[in-house]
């Protein structure tokens, strides 16, 4: 019971920007894919959803996933892709009813108000999804993703959110209200694979990590094993230092001069 | 929960925009109604719009002349009108969503102008090489199908310049449209070079858009295809709205996306090349009708097809009616009247937008 990628390769043209990556993620677990700009975590995230095309394999449950129809994998893994552009004005809830409306997920239509709740839009249900702001479509996109695999476990069954970047334009209350969702969604049996700039909401919320730098995973595992101050501060060229946080995994601070 | 409180969720939850578009649909579908009705008893030729309906709703027997007016002309050309108006803005529902932007539109984009190649490429060629007799069996099904095979070689053409990595550029798919206008234009243009007196004149008014010649045996094989590809093309809502969000979202939620982009680039090759060849140049319904229903009940298109395909039968009869009234006894040809509807109404959508859409 896992999400796996073994071996992916990805390239654009001609230029390969993921030599060969392996990953994995529980059921039950937020796993966070870190590393600095540009070092393929987005592309991994794609990967994952199948979206592009890679050499290698990656298996949902078992499956691979270019064998599953679109309609059945919708009703197991949901996608919250790094930016979203609607073309026509739809209200947030019928943004959110689209996500809905293909998959094979059994998910009733009720789930729409409930989702748009969870990320704090009630009263903006019938708002034009363009008129909002960056960080309110943001959350519509999450209500949509949420509302698309409502259910964290269906027939013993986990199902997925796959996230990238679901709180970088979202002000702090609102990113601790997210990953809260996501935290809470793992802890009731779902899975949650989160694209993550944030070190430290990263360290509060992750069980486990993939770091990965120039399309290679540089290191994967427990959360505590990966954020660790040295190497870290040699990925992201930044130095950081752990600053201790009464019982909980220490914070990341960068040493600013 | 109660059962009864259920039902009260249910009937909150739906889209407020979802009951306002399905009771549109009523009236639209009543005012199609009164054009249907109009436009079998409006015309040139005098006969009482009273008196035939009074007797067809009394069963009595309509004299020759009447008979002949209202079966032989007028039915064929109203349904006719109705298929055309229908498809032509339901082609237009169609690109906007798949090309994800509401100027998309057969006429604008060279999807009507690759389907006039074809026929034009069937009234000149073919005229030359084969025998009237065959002509005359075969025109009626080869006009469509040439039509059908040029717009479907202009989407194709369209889809791949506009569309890369699953984003479709605005600026490449209109200046693409344009370049694609102009090429099969100039193809045109020889071939109407290379036509005699008769073929030139078949096809000026041809050109301009015109209903005039609709007869039964015409709509034999283009009132099929127009029927069924509108029809095949109203299941497409769902994915359409799913592709609103882009390719990749599209397939993330369930929609399979190549089916999708076949499927709509067929059935508008289909719709368009059956109604440009029975009709010729008629623009500006693809464009007008889905944005005005948009306007009005927002751009689901599970409804906005169905809506789309009736309020663009209604537009086209009664454009008819008004290029058969405006000059009678004589006829404006049809393509003029919506040019001159469409094109103030293709303007102002566009500096409403001007503000929004950066091309
Ligand atoms: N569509 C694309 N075409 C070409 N190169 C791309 C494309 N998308 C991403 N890249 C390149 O691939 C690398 C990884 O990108 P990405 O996975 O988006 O990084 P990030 O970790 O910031 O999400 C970068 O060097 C980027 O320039
Ligand atoms: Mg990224």
């Amino acid at each position: 019971m896992s999400f796996m990628a073994s071996g992916i390769r990805v390239s654009y043209g001609r230029k390969e920007v993921l030599h060969g990556v392996d990953f994995v993620a529980q059921p039950g677990e937020v796993t966070a894919i870190i590393g600095p700009n540009g070092s393929g975590k987005s592309t991994l995230m794609k990967a994952l959803t199948a979206e592009l095309r890679y050499t290698g394999q990656v298996t949902l449950e078992g499956d691979d996933i270019q064998d599953v129809p679109a309609p059945l994998l919708a009703g197991r893994r949901a996608v919250l892709p790094q930016s979203v552009s609607l073309t026509f004005p739809f209200t947030a809830r019928e943004v959110v009813e689209i996500g809905l409306s293909a998959g094979i997920s059994g998910d009733r239509s009720e789930v729409v108000l409930q989702a748009l709740a969870r990320v704090g839009l009630a009263d903006h249900a019938d708002s034009f999804y363009q008129e909002l702001s960056g960080g309110q479509q943001q959350r519509v996109q999450c209500a949509r993703v949420l509302a698309q695999v409502w259910q964290p476990v269906v027939n013993g069954v986990p199902r997925w959110l796959l996230l990238d970047e679901p709180v970088s334009s979202l002000d702090i209350a609102h990113q601790v209200a997210i990953m809260d969702i996501a935290a809470q969604y793992a802890s009731e049996g779902g899975g949650v694979i989160a694209v993550m700039h944030d070190l430290n909401l990263t360290a509060h919320y992750a069980n486990a990590a993939c770091l990965i730098h120039q399309g290679r995973v540089v290191r994967r595992g427990k959360i505590a094993d990966v954020l660790e101050p040295d190497l870290l501060s040699e990925i992201y060229h930044c130095t950081l230092r752990a600053v201790p946080n009464g019982g909980s995994a220490p914070l990341l601070s960068p040493v600013l001069s | 929960m109660a059962a009864s409180d259920q039902m009260r969720a249910a009937v909150g939850l739906a889209s407020p925009r979802r009951s306002k578009a399905l009771a549109l649909r009523s009236v639209l579908l009543v005012i199609l109604g009164v054009a249907v009705v109009a436009s079998l008893t409006i015309g040139a030729t005098g006969i009482s719009l009273w008196e035939v309906l009074w007797k067809l709703l009394t069963g009595q027997e309509l004299s020759r002349l009447e008979r002949t007016v209202l079966w032989d002309i007028r039915a064929p050309r109203t349904f006719m009108g109705m298929l055309v108006g229908a498809s032509l803005a339901v082609s237009g529902a169609v690109m906007q969503g798949l090309f994800r932007n509401p100027l998309a539109d057969p006429g604008l984009l060279g999807v009507s102008s690759g389907a006039g190649l074809g026929a034009i490429f069937v009234i000149v060629v073919s005229g030359a090489v084969l025998p009237p007799a065959v002509l005359e069996f075969f025109g009626y099904a080869m006009l469509p199908l040439a039509a059908f095979v040029g717009a479907w070689a202009v989407m194709i053409a369209l889809y791949a310049l506009a569309t890369r990595a699953g984003r479709t550029s605005v600026a490449t798919m209109l200046l693409g449209g344009i370049g694609i206008a102009a090429l099969s234009g100039a193809l045109s243009g020889i071939m109407v070079y290379m036509a005699d007196d008769i073929q030139l004149r078949e096809l000026t008014f041809w050109g301009m858009g015109a209903l005039t010649g609709a007869t039964w045996s015409k709509l034999l094989v283009a009132a099929p295809v127009m029927g069924l590809a509108t029809l095949a093309a109203l299941s497409l809502g769902q994915g359409l709205n799913g592709l609103s969000m882009g390719e990749a979202t599209a397939h993330h939620i369930g929609i399979d996306v190549q089916r999708l982009k076949r499927r709509s680039i067929l059935s508008v090759s289909a719709m368009t090349g059956a109604a440009v060849a029975v009709s010729g140049g008629i623009g500006f319904v693809g464009i007008i009708v889905p944005h005005l229903l948009r306007l009005a009940v927002g751009p689901d298109h599970r409804t906005l097809l169905l809506n789309a395909a009736i309020m663009g039968a209604a537009l086209l009869l009664f454009a008819d009616i008004v290029s058969r009234v405006i000059v009678a006894p004589s006829e404006l040809p049809i393509g003029i009247v919506m040019a001159v509807i469409g094109g103030p109404v293709f303007l102002w959508i566009l500096l409403r937008r001007r503000g929004v859409v950066d091309l």
